[in-house]
């Protein structure tokens, strides 16, 4: 497009400068006429200062002026980066100042106007200097355009893709091809976006719920060890602390030969200090009394809350997203383990539980519902998951030993391998592995999802049967776990805080 | 104060007629109503200005004639050359051109008798003006 008379040049801001009073009302009067807005300054000092607080869209200069002149306002204002590109018409009585409209020119004057001018020409090149500036606003604005459709070419070609890293929307919403431009543009850059992101959630969902299974398998042969061992005439007390230390035995070893052993700082030393409370003393002790007076099935179920629990508190401190559809996947889960529990509270029969002991069990998926948040929030980031483990572990087995030692539970290991060594090693082994792996799902897919391991739990519980003991799996058993499974891809992993990068090559097709 | 006639007062009045007097000429009087978009009020406004500023460029010209600051009486006689034009005092203009000439070019013998003229011419422009009537555009 090319300036032309169609061009709307009214409603323009302009600036008058005149020492002459009455010239400056002059100019006012038949700039306003024209339909502008103008303002007025007596000298060149003031012009200056005008232009450089406010917009204008052109200037009116008169040349001859005491002190600052109009020469020196017009050589200003073009060494002006931002002021440089108002047009300046220079107003001069022509008929003896030839030479300074030709100087004013030189200077950068878009043109000239004689004192006694024609409202027509006064129109006409105040008209055609508006109209230029504004081509040159449009033309700049365009430019300044494209370049930033450049840029966000140069994000995509980085492999951002999301769409707040391209800034494409204002761009975008502009109705000329180049907005429509950017539009398209930005639709594809999002739609490949949203493609991706679809399918690493779907990854992460898939990964994620892989390791909730191992985690329940692994936690799900815990009890039946502990029975095992039981048999074998060990104690609870003396056992945790055997098992923990060589969990921590275990974890720290791998750590150290990684060349991952940290340097913790107070804080640290007391959130691992803190997690061993809570992990090593506080849930071992309320597990064994729980278990004492709660049946097994009705115990699995209560430990299902935990999901909720967990769900609750990322609702209200939002350290997760707590959508409709997460909850909807908690509950789907829970229908999902009520009806494997279903099966179990026929066999199990009689005895049922007092119901102070069942207010009592609710400490248990309280107390792993704590775990989970703090240690989604507050773990130490730097320390390695082996290190952050053996170490829990290990503060465990130390702070439960005196107490073992008080109450003549610490019982003495053979050096020759039995069949007790044996399991406390394997049943250490096993207690290092499923807090290795839920540590590690707690840090990936977040607090809520690693809650639902209390389902994988009582799927284990049944898996093992059907391994170990060679149990029949009813219909539906496997009606349940699809359920469970349906959950899980409902609960969805947090979304992962780490900006996607998506490779793709844009040159070189061939 | 406004001591001009706007074509709605008794005296000189009928719109469109002559101008009182010769040493105006109608011609310009006609193309400043029209660059200010023929607003007689405005018009009105813009006589007023030049009746209160001129004597004030004739005071500045005196002061520098009597000084012999050239500069400052070229300035002074451009800006009142301007405004003469303006208002078609033809007669006015001419005298200040020449002095605002003479002062470009280094050479203005008495000075203060110059402006002296000037201010007898811008007197009878004023006069003139005074009893005009505002004509059509």
């Amino acid at each position: 497009m090319l300036p032309s008379e169609e061009v709307e040049t009214t409603g323009a801001h302009i600036l008058v400068v005149d020492d002459n009073s009455l010239n400056r009302k002059k100019m006012r009067m038949a700039v306003e006429t024209l339909g502008h807005a103008v303002e007025t300054a007596d000298n060149g000092a003031t012009a200056l200062e005008m232009l450089n607080a406010a917009s204008f869209d052109a200037v009116l200069l008169d040349i001859i002026m005491p002190e600052i002149d109009g020469f020196d306002v017009l050589q200003a204002l073009k060494d002006d980066e931002i002021l440089r590109d108002i047009p300046v018409i220079v107003i001069s009585a022509l008929d003896d100042e030839t030479e300074s409209v030709v100087k004013a020119i030189e200077l950068g004057a878009e043109d000239f106007l004689p004192k006694n001018f024609d409202p027509v020409l006064l129109r006409a090149r105040l008209g055609a200097s508006l109209a230029k500036k504004k081509f040159r606003d449009q033309e700049r604005e365009y430019f300044s355009r494209i370049e930033r459709l450049t840029e966000a070419a140069e994000v995509l070609e980085g492999g951002r893709f999301a769409p707040e890293d391209l800034g494409l929307d204002d761009l975008a919403a502009h109705d000329d091809p180049l907005g429509r431009l950017a539009g398209v543009f930005r639709g594809m850059a999002v739609e490949i976006y949203e493609r991706e992101l679809k399918l690493r959630r779907a990854v992460q969902t898939l990964q994620g719920s892989f390791l909730v299974l191992a985690v329940g398998l692994v936690w799900g042969l815990t009890p039946a060890l502990s029975r095992m061992a039981s048999g074998l005439g060990s104690n609870p007390l003396g056992l945790a602390v055997w098992v923990n230390a060589i969990a921590a035995l275990f974890c720290l070893s791998i750590a150290i030969y990684r060349g991952k052993f940290p340097r913790l700082t107070g804080r640290e030393f007391m959130f691992f200090f803190g997690w061993a409370i809570l992990a090593g003393i506080l849930q071992r002790m309320t597990t064994f009394i729980v278990t004492e007076h709660v049946e097994a099935a009705m115990l699995s179920l209560i430990v299902t809350l935990q999901g909720f629990m967990v769900f609750g508190f990322a609702a209200i401190t939002k350290i997760e997203r707590a959508t409709p559809r997460r909850l909807i996947g908690l509950l789907v889960g829970l229908f999902g383990v009520s009806i494997v529990l279903l099966t179990r509270f026929n066999t199990g029969g009689g005895g049922g539980s007092g119901n102070a002991w069942l207010f009592f069990a609710m400490l248990l998926p309280l107390l792993f519902a704590f775990e989970a948040l703090v240690l989604a929030g507050k773990r130490p980031e730097h320390v390695d998951t082996f290190a952050s483990v053996g170490i829990m572990m290990a503060l465990s087995a130390m702070m439960l030993a005196p107490l073992a030692y008080v109450t003549g539970d610490l019982m003495p290991l053979r050096l020759e391998f039995g069949r007790l060594e044996f399991l406390v090693i394997l049943m250490g082994i096993v207690g290092a592995a499923s807090l290795l792996l839920s540590f590690h799902l707690i840090a990936t897919a977040g607090a809520v999802f690693y809650s639902q391991t209390a389902y994988a739990m009582t799927i284990a519980g049944v898996v093992w049967g059907m391994l170990l003991l060679n149990e029949e799996l009813s219909v539906v058993a496997w009606v349940a776990f699809a359920v469970i499974a349906v959950g899980m891809y409902l609960v969805e992993p947090k979304s992962g805080d780490r900006e996607v990068v998506i490779q793709r090559s844009f040159r070189d097709n061939g | 104060m406004r001591n001009f006639h706007d074509g709605t007062g008794e005296q000189p009045s009928a719109r469109g007629s002559k101008l009182s007097t010769d040493i105006i000429d109608d011609n310009a009087i006609r193309r400043l109503l029209s660059v200010i978009g023929g607003d007689r009020e405005d018009f009105l406004e813009l006589m007023e200005e030049f009746e209160e500023s001129t004597p004030l460029l004739v005071d500045k010209m005196k002061q520098a004639a009597t000084e012999a600051n050239i500069d400052s009486l070229r300035i002074s006689a451009h800006s009142l050359k301007s405004n003469a034009r303006d208002f078609g005092a033809v007669q006015l203009a001419s005298l200040c051109e020449a002095l605002e000439l003479a002062c470009k070019n280094q050479d203005v013998p008495a000075p203060v008798d110059k402006v002296a003229e000037i201010e007898q011419a811008l007197e009878a422009a004023r006069e003139a003006l005074r009893g005009m009537t505002l004509p059509d555009v």
